[in-house]
């Protein structure tokens, strides 16, 4: 199945368009060294956590620490949406979380280095600009542990 | 997730994001965004397809070599594997005898669906090694009789160790279907689409029923979170025409 707007059910498409989505002003544009060379760190907003922390609430802006050594048997997902799919994420982990991709990459030396930790929130019920004082908490983070790349991943 | 970006990358961190609907992105402008034709829940476009999953990750990590900013948005070009298969579900579901008799019609089904499936679910876990019906901190059978009494009149069941009761019951019916769909998929025969799976869940188990029934009840409850997950985390917008 595919999420080309056309291709997908009008009302799950009419909601995917109203949503807000502000014009940023398209900078800064940070430089960096080589992909080879980066320190990178997942942060997606799926929802995930360690099965042991707390789930997300509804509109919840928090995040959860998710260590680099993690397990993919050991994440958990309660992102609040129920309007996308969930088996794909059940059967493998890497669909939505390709930690097993980037520590073939990092072995290969294709990226530099995995972060210790990466990051998860949850990516309903709040507008953007709710979300800035946590990704600033997030970037304090991530300078902490010299990561000088964050994949992005949605759900 | 354009909003994120932004915000990381305005306090120095350089992000390379995927973009599953490449309208919102193109207005928001993240720095780096690599666009990809697959379904919502699916950023890596399918499960056990590594060498597919490498290319996606490749692709958008390349995105921070380029100096072509200040907005990059690129496009992924292929479809995920096996995104035009559609296998029909077979579930041969025989139930048992209903548990008690003091169930509710429909917790009994669901209950007996419980059992009908727990052999594939404990397939599942074999294969495996985990379970996505962990949410609510119910067994399944805990979960089921959670969800169900929000149907009785006047109830107000108790979510274990003073958690949210509107939080849990949501979580609930989440652990309800995460678990039927890990269990029909560990049946033999060709995998299901997800839209597949959806429709068997909503459409022909006593659980998706269940949920389906909660629906009118949650919208008139006067705790305002109830109404809350009523309206919006309990059936899918594709869903909805199910309701009466």
């Amino acid at each position: 199945m595919m999420v080309r707007l056309s291709d997908m059910e009008p009302e799950d498409a009419a909601h995917l368009l109203s949503k807000a989505c502000p014009a940023f002003p398209g900078e800064p544009f940070v430089a960096g060294p080589p992909l080879s060379e980066r320190r990178v760190a997942i942060v997606t907003t799926a929802g995930l956590h360690r099965a042991n922390d707390d789930a997300f609430d509804l509109s919840d802006t928090g995040y959860r620490v998710i260590p680099g050594d993690v397990s993919g048997a050991d994440l958990a997902m309660s992102h609040a949406s129920v309007n996308f799919d969930r088996s794909g994420f059940q059967d493998d982990v890497n669909v939505v979380f390709p930690i097993d991709r980037l520590r073939e990459m990092a072995a290969a030396g294709e990226v530099g280095a995995l972060a210790d930790f990466h990051y998860s929130v949850m990516g309903a019920g709040w507008e953007p600009h709710e979300i800035e004082p946590t990704a600033k908490a997030l970037a304090t983070l991530l300078h902490q542990d010299q990561v000088d790349a964050a994949l992005l991943v949605p759900v | 997730m354009s909003a994120l970006g932004h915000y990381l990358e305005t306090a120095g961190i350089p992000i390379a994001g995927i973009s599953l609907v490449r309208e919102n992105t193109e207005l928001m402008r993240p720095p780096r965004a690599l666009w990809v034709p697959f379904e919502l829940g699916r950023p890596f476009g399918a499960p056990h397809a590594p060498e597919f999953q490498m290319r996606v990750l490749k692709a958008v990590l390349a995105l921070l070599d380029r100096k072509d900013g200040p907005v990059i948005l690129e496009d992924f070009p292929d479809d995920a594997p096996g995104a035009a298969a559609s296998a029909p579900m077979v579930c041969p579901v025989n139930f048992p005898k209903p548990p008690s008799p003091n169930d509710s019609d429909l917790l009994r089904a669901v209950l007996a669906e419980n059992a009908s499936l727990a052999p594939w679910h404990a397939l599942f876990m074999e294969t495996h090694g985990r379970s996505t019906a962990n949410l609510s901190g119910f067994d399944i059978e805990r979960a089921a009789r959670y969800a169900a009494a929000f149907l009785e009149p006047d109830a107000n069941p108790e979510p274990p160790g003073g958690q949210d009761a509107a939080a849990t019951l949501r979580r609930a019916i989440e652990d309800l279907r995460n678990w039927r769909l890990e269990a029909i998929t560990a049946q033999p025969g060709p995998k299901p689409s997800s839209k597949t799976l959806a429709d068997w869940f909503w459409g022909e188990t006593a659980a998706g029923a269940l949920a389906l029934a909660l629906h009118p009840v949650l919208a008139a409850s006067a705790d305002e979170r109830l109404r809350q997950v009523g309206k919006g985390q309990l059936v899918p917008r594709n869903q909805q025409h199910r309701l009466g």
